[in-house]
């Protein structure tokens, strides 16, 4: 377990602010802050039911938030010094995106182990071509799971027990933590 | 972007069809009374490698001989050792076994070094030493055959406009540019455009530069796959606005951590995929951009390509392969072979070189 400092805890709490809202939106909770010399910057949760649109994860809604704020400048908004926290690790296409954007590093909750893009399906560093870092992306960016990861996923579970009203019906409700586990993220929109 | 022509597009698979190769073995005879023991110690102390799991470790004799033959363990290739005991690939727990129960003079043999993906290449390849086959899960299977004649023709017609489209867009900044249409396959209707613009962020502009029509656009993430879900999002959203009734209260904390969910650690079988039909039934509209299909003058990247995943799109059809960016089989990486993901889409490629 790496080590967390205070400050990231601090990110991480508001990280998970920004989940909680998006579980009052009866979205699928994860939310994230962009972090620039210590100083949260945006912030982003989950708006895929709201826009229709499966690719408003928490990631993209903070990216384009931080984007606003520079006039669509994106050398003036700085990724490539931004810090990511997220309540869950970034999923395959979050991952790419960041890559894309030279994001500094990201600290995450829980794991996401049927679409991570950290690590848990594609790795951020090493295997090349499969990674995030990959096929299309600028470089690869460390990344650090686990800090909170059990409010994380509690989180997620409180929707998945309700089961996502705005899915088809195939998607059958969840009942179980380990299912919420496996479910969130994609399963989402 | 020249001028490109279109020829037959082809499926691209997950991972590349296995080709017949064969690996070598060491097997011996076995009496069929003393074989069930010998198996299960085999099995135990000799464990085959996971690539030769579709193995049959057991078949009868071809040759005549009443007793059964048995692979022992996998042999170095034929050229670098021509006896077992010259053998410097067979483990000890293989030569142990064979000394224990003082086993005939062992046979170097083949088997199928891949397991099959179909039907006939199992009933093929099973003729050489018998293996098993595992039929894919339906929503991972293959397409049983190449696109029909019209099918064919449609996916040229549509790829043909998302190359136009790319070529007249002027790259919106990128230095290669890519466009996309969605198509509704059941009506063939155009659900939206998208063309890249990111603007060419990472190049610094000078300072009074004219700002052209698409920076108005700009975004450093603005792909052509992404815009165009968004441009579907919004046409969605435009065309049947949300309805103003306050949402339900949040859903309530669970309760304690005890199993009354049920269900826990229970092996979960996955329900198919819904059809279009079935989505617009249940929600009253389409869902995301279910059953659509996806046209792209170049191959999607990774991000592009879980956005399409995420999409819940039926298709992805695409004229040019991106070996260095690609991320659905044009170079190294295919998204479709991960198993996980909870939706997979069909991909087509022109394989059109520019």
């Amino acid at each position: 377990m790496a080590a967390f400092t205070a400050d990231d805890e601090r990110h991480m709490r508001a990280a998970l602010a920004e989940a909680t809202a998006a579980l009052d939106r009866w979205e699928v909770p994860v939310g994230c802050v962009l972090v620039l010399d210590n100083e949260i910057v945006a912030r982003g949760s989950n708006r895929t039911n709201e826009r229709r649109n499966g690719t408003r994860h928490a990631e993209f809604e903070a990216i384009d938030a931080l984007l606003a704020a520079h006039a669509n400048d994106a050398n003036a908004a700085r990724f490539e010094d931004c810090v990511l926290y997220v309540t869950c690790e970034p999923c395959i296409m979050c991952a790419g995106a960041l890559s894309l954007l030279g994001c500094r590093a990201v600290v995450y909750g829980c794991g996401n182990d049927k679409f991570g893009g950290n690590g848990s399906i594609l790795s951020d560093g090493g295997d090349a071509a499969a990674s995030n870092g990959a096929r299309g992306a600028r470089r690869t960016y460390p990344s650090v799971g686990g800090l909170f990861a059990e409010d994380a996923v509690e989180l997620l579970r409180r929707f998945y027990v309700r089961g996502n009203p705005k899915a088809p019906k195939p998607h059958r409700t969840l009942t179980s933590e380990s299912l919420a586990i496996r479910e969130r993220r994609g399963a989402d929109g | 972007m020249a001028d490109v022509a279109l020829g037959e597009p082809t499926h691209v698979p997950a991972t590349p069809p296995p080709v017949f190769e064969l690996a070598d073995v060491w097997t011996t005879r076995v009496d069929k009374r003393a074989c069930s023991l010998l198996l299960k110690e085999a099995c135990a102390e000799i464990p085959l490698p996971d690539a030769l799991a579709h193995v049959k470790r057991v078949r009868k004799a071809d040759d005549g001989d009443d007793r059964l033959r048995l692979v022992v363990c996998i042999a170095s290739s034929s050229s670098s050792s021509s006896s077992f005991d010259d053998d410097r690939d067979v483990p000890d727990a293989a030569r142990a076994l064979v000394t224990r129960h003082a086993l005939p003079p062992l046979e170097r043999d083949t088997v199928p070094a891949h397991a099959p993906r179909t039907r006939e290449q199992w009933e093929a390849w099973n003729a050489r030493w018998p293996i098993s086959w595992k039929k894919p899960m339906s929503h991972l299977a293959e397409p049983a055959e190449s696109p029909s004649a019209a099918d064919a023709e449609t996916m040229r017609r549509w790829t043909r406009e998302a190359i136009d489209d790319a070529r007249r867009g002027g790259g919106g900044g990128c230095v290669i540019a890519n466009a996309v249409v969605i198509v509704d396959p059941a009506s063939g209707r155009v659900v939206a455009r998208g063309r890249d613009a990111t603007g060419g962020w990472r190049i610094r502009r000078r300072d009074g530069e004219d700002e052209d029509e698409e920076d108005a656009r700009r975004h450093p993430l603005r792909h052509a796959v992404l815009d165009a879900i968004d441009a579907a999002a919004s046409a969605d959203l435009a065309r049947d606005p949300p309805s103003s009734s306050p949402l339900p209260p949040p859903p309530p904390p669970p309760p304690g951590d005890d199993d009354d969910f049920g269900g826990v650690g229970e092996k979960r079988r996955r329900a198919p995929t819904a059809s279009l039909a079935e989505m617009t039934a249940e929600i009253g509209r389409g869902y995301l951009c279910t059953g659509y299909d996806v046209y792209c003058a170049r191959e999607p990247c990774v991000m592009c390509a879980m956005a399409l995943t995420h999409s819940r799109v039926r298709r992805v059809i695409y004229a040019i392969p991106s070996a260095r960016h690609g991320a659905l089989g044009g170079g190294a990486y295919s998204l479709q072979k991960e198993r996980t993901l909870n939706h997979h889409y069909d991909v087509y490629t022109f394989g059109v070189d520019a």
